[in-house]
C-alpha cells in the first residue's frame, strides 16, 4: 500500500515510460527486457516503478478475483446431454427450472 | 486450478459435443476470473454474478459456434465484454459514476473479511475512474493475461492503441488509487463522516 504512494511521485525515463507501463516488460523480446535489466540497475527510479505496476496488476487481481468457488458450474451439470440449443435448454428450463437456476 | 491447455480443448470439444459435464468444468476453470473482468468493468459486484451466470448459459448455447477450440478463452471474454455493453446500453450509460459506486458498493452490506472488502472496493472506485476502454484493456490483460494483439482481438482496436490505453490505465491506476487511498484514510480518521456512513 506504502509502496503506490512512495512511487507515484516518481517519473522514470522517456525511453522506459510508455514500455513500462504498457508491458511491465511481459511483451517484450528477450533483448528488451535484457536492455531493462542493465538499464534498472543503474537507474532505481525505472526500477522501482515496474515493481509498482506490477504491485498495480496484483493488487487488482485479489481484489477482484474471488479465492471461493461461485458455484455458477453446477448448474450445468443438471442438464441432460445435448441441450446445448436454445430450444433444449429452455424446454428443460421449463420442466426443471430449480435444478437450472441453482448456482 | 490449472488445466492444460490441451485437456482445455478436450473439453471445449466434448462440450460441444454436448458433454454439459465437462462445460461444467470450463465454467469452474474460467468463472473467478470472468466475473472479476465483469466485477472491475461494472463496479458492481450482484450485477456481475448476474452478468457471469448469462455470460456462461450464452457461451454454453452458442459453443457449437466457436470454430477453433484454442480461442475459446478469447472467445468467452468477448461474449462477457458484449454482454456489458448490452449492460450499459440497456441502463444508457457508458461509466459508472464514483457516487453510484460508492452509495451501492462502499455502503452495502459485503460478505467476506472487511478488510478485503474494503480494498476490492476502492479497487472498484478507482478503475471507475479510467475511461471504459482503458479499463477493458487493462483488466483484459491483468485479470485474463491475455497479448496485446489478443485483447486487440477482444476490443476490436489495434494493437498499437492496445498499448497505449494499458499504459494510460496502469498510470492513471496508480495516480487514482493513492488520491482514493488517502481519501479513505482521512475519512477514516474523521468522526462525522463515520456516523453518517453508519
Amino acid at each position: 500500500m506504502n509502496q503506490l504512494m512512495y512511487v507515484s511521485k516518481l517519473k522514470p525515463c522517456p525511453l522506459w515510460k510508455e514500455k513500462l507501463a504498457a508491458t511491465c516488460l511481459d511483451e517484450l523480446p528477450r533483448s528488451g527486457r535484457a536492455a531493462f535489466k542493465v538499464h534498472a540497475a543503474s537507474c532505481q527510479i525505472c526500477d522501482a516503478m515496474l515493481t509498482d505496476y506490477l504491485a498495480v496488476d496484483s493488487r487488482i487481481r485479489q481484489a477482484l478475483i474471488p479465492q471461493q468457488s461461485l458455484g455458477l458450474w453446477k448448474a450445468f451439470l443438471t442438464l441432460p446431454p445435448n441441450s446445448n440449443t436454445i430450444d433444449t435448454y429452455q424446454a428443460n428450463k421449463k420442466q426443471n427450472p430449480v435444478n437450472n437456476e441453482e448456482s | 486450478m490449472v488445466v492444460p491447455e490441451r485437456e482445455t480443448d478436450l473439453l471445449v470439444t466434448n462440450a460441444q459435443a454436448g458433454n454439459s459435464e465437462d462445460f461444467a468444468m470450463l465454467v469452474q476453470l474460467y468463472e473467478r476470473k470472468i466475473y472479476g473482468y465483469l466485477s472491475g468493468l461494472l463496479g458492481d459486484r450482484d450485477e456481475a454474478l448476474d452478468l457471469a451466470q448469462q455470460v456462461f448459459i450464452k457461451a454454453w448455447l452458442k459453443l457449437k459456434t466457436l470454430n477453433d477450440v484454442s480461442r475459446f478463452q478469447t472467445w468467452l471474454y468477448a461474449i462477457a465484454r458484449n454482454a456489458v455493453y448490452d449492460y450499459w446500453r440497456a441502463r444508457k450509460e457508458t461509466c459508472q459514476s464514483w457516487e453510484h459506486l460508492e452509495i451501492n458498493n462502499i455502503c452495502a452490506e459485503l460478505p467476506g473479511p472487511e478488510e478485503w472488502t474494503v480494498e476490492a472496493d476502492l479497487v472498484r472506485l478507482t478503475l471507475a475512474e479510467l475511461s471504459p476502454k482503458a479499463r477493458q484493456c487493462l483488466l483484459l490483460r491483468v485479470i485474463g493475461g491475455f497479448s496485446h494483439q489478443e485483447i486487440a482481438d477482444i476490443v476490436g482496436l489495434g494493437e498499437t492503441s492496445v498499448g497505449t490505453y494499458i499504459s494510460t490505465a496502469r498510470r492513471q491506476f496508480r495516480v487514482a488509487y493513492s488520491h482514493l487511498q488517502n481519501e479513505t484514510l482521512e475519512q477514516e480518521s474523521e468522526p462525522a463522516y463515520v456516523c453518517i456512513k453508519a
